[in-house]
């Protein structure tokens, strides 16, 4: 959807979201980014995925992925885990290198994590609710949109530190 | 999907090259294993014989990856495994002695550039398992939309008896909205 150099920072809109980020460093190869929405009526959830990439000799990703569901999901500290550690080992890491951490992404819960493959290459990620809350009925942690992030770029803590995902049309 | 995995088995060259002596020697993965190893979520994988801007000759080969499909069983991941003979998952004692090669090398291609795939060799395990225990990697990757050559390197490695000639795999976490990767000039290098 869309294609640009690299810079200092980017922001890129697909549909209501608005993902702000800056790239820790600049490389000599050209950075791109796609912007992909996946929202089959058959299919739940919507996807909004942005990809971040650089290839060539210097070969680095950084994907953005939210995901909207039709209804709330758990939410909870250990779902929220699991679900990082999924994504790094989907991305090679090593299951016994990874290690999480709480944190907070605008303002909202999340959970970083470190790990790496057995080449030497670091996975740095966040996975956090941006509509996280508490369902005093069920008494548990609820969530409607998800958002996971992880990078294999050079200094991925700062470059995380620096993402900002807005939904411009909240309901 | 069999047949068209059999009519994509018949059309690729065997591609099988002796020239001056073993210095001379590559072996096409194409020509040599089938491409019958579908693993994960099979339904979600369409692999056929392309030929726009193929990286060499007439064709090469497209493979996409659509995971948004109504499968509630569904793993989340998929691949394809270039076998041999075809269907051997370690259950045939039979295999390519690709002693003496020096590496693997590839050309591959996204159809818009930042798709993300792992490619491998060896690895296929059970009764019989591959010479290549622990699979060969590239590491996941992300591709170029302009064809790129990579190379696993074989240095040092039990190539007597290779039944996983070449491996691709990808999984949902990776290309949530899906991929479509093309290949070409898959080959054992002397």
């Amino acid at each position: 959807m869309t294609l640009m150099p690299s810079s200092q920072a980017e922001t890129i809109q697909i549909c209501s979201y608005s993902v702000s980020f800056e790239l820790p460093t600049r490389h000599e190869n050209k950075t791109n980014s796609n912007a992909e929405l996946c929202n089959e009526e058959t299919n739940d959830p919507d996807i909004y995925w942005i990809n971040v990439f650089t290839t060539g000799s210097d070969n680095y990703i950084a994907p953005f992925t939210l995901r909207k569901f039709d209804d709330p999901q758990d939410a909870s500290r250990d779902a929220m885990e699991r679900e990082l550690e999924d994504i790094l080992i989907h991305f090679g890491a090593a299951e016994h290198t990874i290690a999480l951490d709480d944190g907070a992404i605008d303002q909202c819960y999340s959970i970083k994590g470190t790990a790496h493959n057995n080449m030497g290459v670091n996975w740095t990620g966040i996975y956090y609710w941006m509509d996280r809350y508490w369902d005093p009925s069920q008494h548990r942690w609820l969530g409607w949109t998800s958002c996971a992030v992880i990078s294999s770029y050079p200094n991925s803590e700062d470059f995380l530190d620096r993402v900002h995902i807005v939904n411009l049309t909240p309901n | 999907m069999f047949a068209g995995l059999l009519f994509l088995a018949s059309i690729l060259t065997f591609g099988m090259d002796v020239g001056l002596g073993e210095e001379a020697k590559n072996i096409s993965v194409s020509g040599t294993f089938s491409p019958s190893g579908l693993m994960g979520d099979i339904d979600a994988v369409k692999l056929t014989s392309w030929t726009a801007n193929p990286h060499s000759g007439p064709t090469c080969i497209q493979m996409i990856y659509d995971p948004r499909f109504n499968n509630s069983a569904r793993v989340r991941w998929a691949g394809i495994y270039w076998q041999y003979p075809a269907n051997n998952w370690g259950n045939m004692q039979q295999g390519q002695n690709l002693t003496g090669a020096k590496n693997l090398t590839f050309w591959v291609r996204g159809d818009k550039g930042g798709e993300i795939a792992e490619f491998k060799v060896g690895g296929i395990i059970g009764q019989y398992p591959d010479s290549i225990e622990i699979p060969l990697t590239t590491g996941v990757i992300v591709l170029s939309a302009n064809w790129t050559t990579y190379t696993i390197d074989l240095t040092g490695q039990d190539l007597s008896h290779v039944k996983g000639g070449f491996c691709w795999v990808t999984n949902e976490d990776q290309n949530p909205v899906g991929s479509t990767i093309y290949l070409d000039d898959i080959y054992f290098m002397w």
